[in-house]
């Protein structure tokens, strides 16, 4: 005799529906309609199930719903690289299903996120390759960092560098979940990242925003649990979530549906713990709980530059640290457009070399006593020698940080570029001169052996004097190259 | 209305007809709409359709077996092929012949192949 639970549809409202029956139902266990509709269950009451539809359909009052043995979970492992999954796993590329499914693993979506036990202290940095990050805003391993700025202030192209330029390390995985964003962008995003090669190493959950909302609220748990799989084999997991506002609309939307009530700016109670309890997933681990890492920076656009929102200062709340982006610093054709003096970076600084530090710490306070002084300087027809070396420097530095879009630049050549500002190369010549031989001094640094020696060599230093000394012995050289 | 209806209702007594006045009529239906919400229902899946003597049938072994406070609905499903299934309490049971064959698919098919073997022998 076969025996199911099986559920009357009471009432439905869009793509949520009350059941009644299912005796046993838990949360977050799959139910089928007679029609194929699938759905996971919300919640559960004393007379009635909660179930909201991940496949539209219309669902009429007294129809069927049976329980399938299976909760909301996804079928994991190494077939996943390179791939487009929704939510529920299921490849949306078009490219055929590996057959090796030996070491496959079902996992649930909804899991606890590990505990201190399991967790281990944050040492080292996760290389971007952009030189303004890894210096002046590092970020760690293991840390969730928040990407925030205004539309179009180039944080999804920045997004993308930052995955093509991690196929200079095999043991990192990215995971960039498409939280309901148009298809055609959806489409772009994907193209651009198969046509860099970035896809050897990424795995993009992607939701459009034509989608149905509880399909799209569940496309970052799912990049949680794909990161889990590839940090318990020892990764260094990036997750992107683009983005989190999107994700707040959507959750929004399924709790008014569901009678919610509703809490500031309409968003339910538990808005905040929805998102803090997606972001402790992350972390760097022990090795017996798999070793690797999950580096986390969820994405929120901001309305018109508004930093004071509710979503947006609750991401910076539960996050540690935050690179803003800014339109007009776009538009003044700075890339990345990162305002570095309201971004921060509260875990990233531990884990960078004592060079590496004192470098940015050198140069933060350049560009904060220049940022003083050039107001100053609008008054004043003459400027004293220090104060205009002092504005020349944060010119340099501007310009130094300028960096081409899909381009990489190891530690050691951030610091070798940079610590010139500290010499005499760029201070008697304009500011084009720097741009123009900037991508001169990159060249040569990855041409010539000695002077790569030189500048790995440069990391073992511990001061700026240091720095400026050392760099002084190659300016000369650098001098007769530049033009 | 068809005489069969007009018995119907008139077995039920004055007193029952007497609720549906013009200052009750609401009160009843929704107590009565209130009493069939809280009675279960049992749902029964048969593989063929059933003629009103055997609905009667049932009804009557259900109401004389189980309770007299249960609504039965009787549907119909050919897939089953041969028995039953029913739904009670949000649970579904299949006593069909589909879910037998299912469950001895292996042994079934075994035997068939056996027979098959020693027929073309």
């Amino acid at each position: 005799m076969a025996v199911q639970e099986v559920g009357y549809a009471l009432s439905s409202n869009d793509f949520l529906v009350y059941l009644d029956g299912m005796p046993t139902i838990r949360m977050n266990d799959l139910v089928i309609s007679e029609t194929g509709l699938r759905g996971w269950v919300n919640a559960v009451t004393a007379d009635r199930v909660e179930v909201l539809l991940l496949d539209e359909g219309i669902v009429t009052p007294g129809q069927l719903f049976r329980r399938t043995n299976q909760n909301l979970s996804i079928l994991l492992g190494q077939y996943l690289i390179g791939r487009v999954i929704n939510p529920l796993g299921v490849p949306i590329d078009g490219k055929r299903m590996s057959m090796d499914v030996s070491t496959n693993v079902h996992s649930e979506l909804d899991t606890a996120a590990p505990n201190i036990v399991m967790r281990k202290f944050i040492t080292d940095q996760f290389v971007t390759g952009i030189a303004l990050v890894d210096t002046l805003i590092p970020i760690a391993k293991g840390q969730r960092q928040l990407i925030v700025g205004d539309a179009h202030s180039g944080k999804s192209s920045f997004l993308i560098d930052l995955i093509v330029n991690q196929q200079t390390n095999p043991n990192t995985v990215c995971i960039y979940a498409c939280v309901g964003k148009p298809v055609t962008q959806v489409r772009s995003i994907m193209d651009v990242l198969e046509s860099t090669g970035a896809m050897k190493n990424t795995v993009v959950i992607a939701t459009s925003s034509s989608d149905l909302p509880p399909l799209i609220y569940l496309a970052p748990q799912t990049a949680f649990t794909v990161a889990e799989y590839f940090q318990k084999n020892g990764k260094d997991v990036l997750v992107i979530l683009d983005d989190l506002g999107v994700h707040a609309k959507i959750y929004r939307e399924i709790s008014l549906t569901a009678n919610r009530s509703p809490g500031r700016e309409s968003y339910p109670g538990d808005i905040f713990y929805q998102h803090s309890h997606l972001m402790e997933r992350g972390g760097n681990f022990k090795l017996e709980n798999g070793g690797g890492s999950i580096t986390v920076l969820p994405v929120m656009e901001l309305n018109l530059g508004d930093f004071s929102g509710y979503i947006s200062t609750n991401l910076v709340g539960m996050t540690d640290g935050h690179l803003m982006f800014k339109a007009n610093l776009r538009s003044q054709g700075r890339s990345p457009a990162i305002d570095t003096s309201i971004s921060v970076s509260r875990v990233g600084r531990q884990t960078q070399n004592r060079m590496q530090n004192s470098l940015a710490q050198a140069i933060r306070s350049l560009l904060a006593d220049a940022e003083e002084l050039q107001t100053v300087s609008f008054f004043s027809a003459e400027l004293p020698k220090e104060t205009l070396l002092i504005i020349k420097r944060k010119q340099i530095v501007e310009e130094l940080t300028r960096q081409e879009s899909m381009t990489f630049l190891p530690i050691s050549h951030q610091v070798f570029l940079l610590g010139l500002t500290f010499t005499e190369m760029f201070i008697n010549q304009d500011i084009s001169y720097v741009n123009r031989n900037k991508a001169v001094i990159i060249d040569l640094l990855k041409k010539d052996a000695n002077l790569s020696t030189f500048a790995d060599n440069l990391l073992t230093l511990k001061t700026i004097d240091d720095l400026t000394n050392a760099l002084n012995q190659v300016v000369p050289h650098l001098l007769t190259i530049c033009k | 209305m068809v005489s069969e209806e007009l018995e119907w209702l008139n077995s039920y007594g004055v007193q029952f007809l007497n609720l549906f006045q013009k200052e009750t009529f609401y009160q009843s239906f929704s107590q009565i709409d209130k009493m069939v919400s809280e009675l279960q229902t049992l749902t029964i899946y048969l593989a063929f359709s059933a003629n009103p003597e055997s609905e009667k049938q049932i009804g009557s072994w259900l109401r004389d077996n189980l309770s007299t406070e249960i609504v039965m609905d009787v549907k119909l499903d050919p897939s089953l092929i041969g028995g039953c299934a029913f739904i009670w309490k949000g649970v579904y049971r299949d006593y069909s012949l589909r879910s037998k064959i299912q469950t001895n698919r292996a042994q079934i098919l075994t035997s068939f192949k056996t027979f098959m073997a020693e027929k073309t022998k």
